[in-house]
């Protein structure tokens, strides 16, 4: 991830989780058919945005802005990057295995984990960048979105 | 040397501003998810009005607290530190946060149960009432911590108990 490739990755990303969020909720919107159904799915779509700001809030400071980057940083970004989708399909496949449930069938929380992931990551971009945790959030939301279409 | 000076004070302000921003956001979230869950709470119960005057005196009984203290209350804190947090006060706001969410959820779980109109009118408008005195007076992290709480305390019985 280059300085000036960052914008375009950003919102990338961003446009995934916008789609991610529409899909899912499409699939929800038939067994919606009343008004405290309605108020449930618009409170879980709000759920993440206060903690998310928080956390912002606490963690922005005057040191937070984009350093040089080393060869190092982005091959370890790189790996970080791919080692968290790996981890996070693994984990949702064990549990869809040996679980009661599986994950897409749960209603509230695939939405929830879309808005935090997508929420965070802006966060992250606009106040904290920190290049790691962004690696970390992006390959969680690859992950999700592979797990989810294919 | 002066050049230095103007651009780490161009920081710190900067940090400043970005931090009442996000407070500003949060108010105008938790206002927005007060105002969808009295009109939730309302239709849902199946709410009675019996003697007319008893709704409309109700909102009045937290805002004249609320006029008071703010004519009284001349200027209270107002500043959002430019400071990095250190690590033991983030560890003690995130727990404020935490125990007023669970004190919250709570208290709305108390509140959907109140099949009375002017009560739930009186107590909700009593926590908007809470919200603006946070907002005006305590601008600080103090502020937003427990802002942050009763928001999280709300939507979470929303979601998942209600």
């Amino acid at each position: 991830m280059k300085k000036g490739n960052v914008n375009i990755i950003f919102i990338l990303f961003l446009s995934i989780g916008v789609i991610l969020l529409f899909y899912l909720i499409f699939n929800l919107l038939h067994s919606i058919n009343n008004y405290k159904e309605l108020v449930k799915l618009f409170m879980t779509l709000l759920l993440p945005l206060p903690v998310s700001i928080f956390l912002a809030f606490i963690s922005s400071s005057k040191k937070n802005t984009v350093k040089p980057q080393t060869k190092r940083d982005s091959i370890l970004a790189t790996f970080i990057f791919i080692s968290t989708i790996i981890l996070f399909l693994s984990i949702i496949y064990q549990f869809d295995r040996f679980g009661k449930v599986k994950f897409k069938d749960l209603r509230m929380i695939p939405i929830m984990l879309n808005t935090f992931i997508t929420f965070a990551y802006s966060m992250n971009y606009l106040v904290v960048k920190n290049l790691k945790l962004s690696a970390i959030l992006s390959g969680v939301l690859l992950g999700f979105a592979l797990y989810i279409f294919f | 040397m002066e050049t230095m000076e103007i651009m780490e004070t161009d920081a710190q302000s900067k940090v400043q501003k970005r931090r009442e921003k996000f407070f500003w956001i949060q108010t105008f979230i938790l206002g927005f998810i007060l105002i969808v869950t009295i009109f939730t709470f309302l239709t849902y119960n199946n709410m009675k009005i019996e003697k007319g005057i008893k709704v409309f005196f109700a909102p009045f009984l937290s805002i004249v607290p609320l006029v008071f203290a703010l004519s009284i209350i001349k200027d209270w804190i107002k500043t959002f530190t430019d400071g990095e947090y250190s690590k033991g006060e983030k560890i003690k706001f995130s727990m404020i946060a935490l125990v007023v969410a669970i004190v919250f959820t709570v208290l709305a779980k108390l509140i959907s149960m109140v099949t009375a109109t002017e009560i739930l009118i009186a107590i909700m408008i009593a926590i908007i009432c809470l919200l603006s005195f946070l907002t005006l007076k305590v601008r600080d992290i103090v502020g937003m911590s427990i802002i942050t709480g009763i928001a999280e305390g709300v939507i979470v019985y929303m979601v998942f108990i209600f």
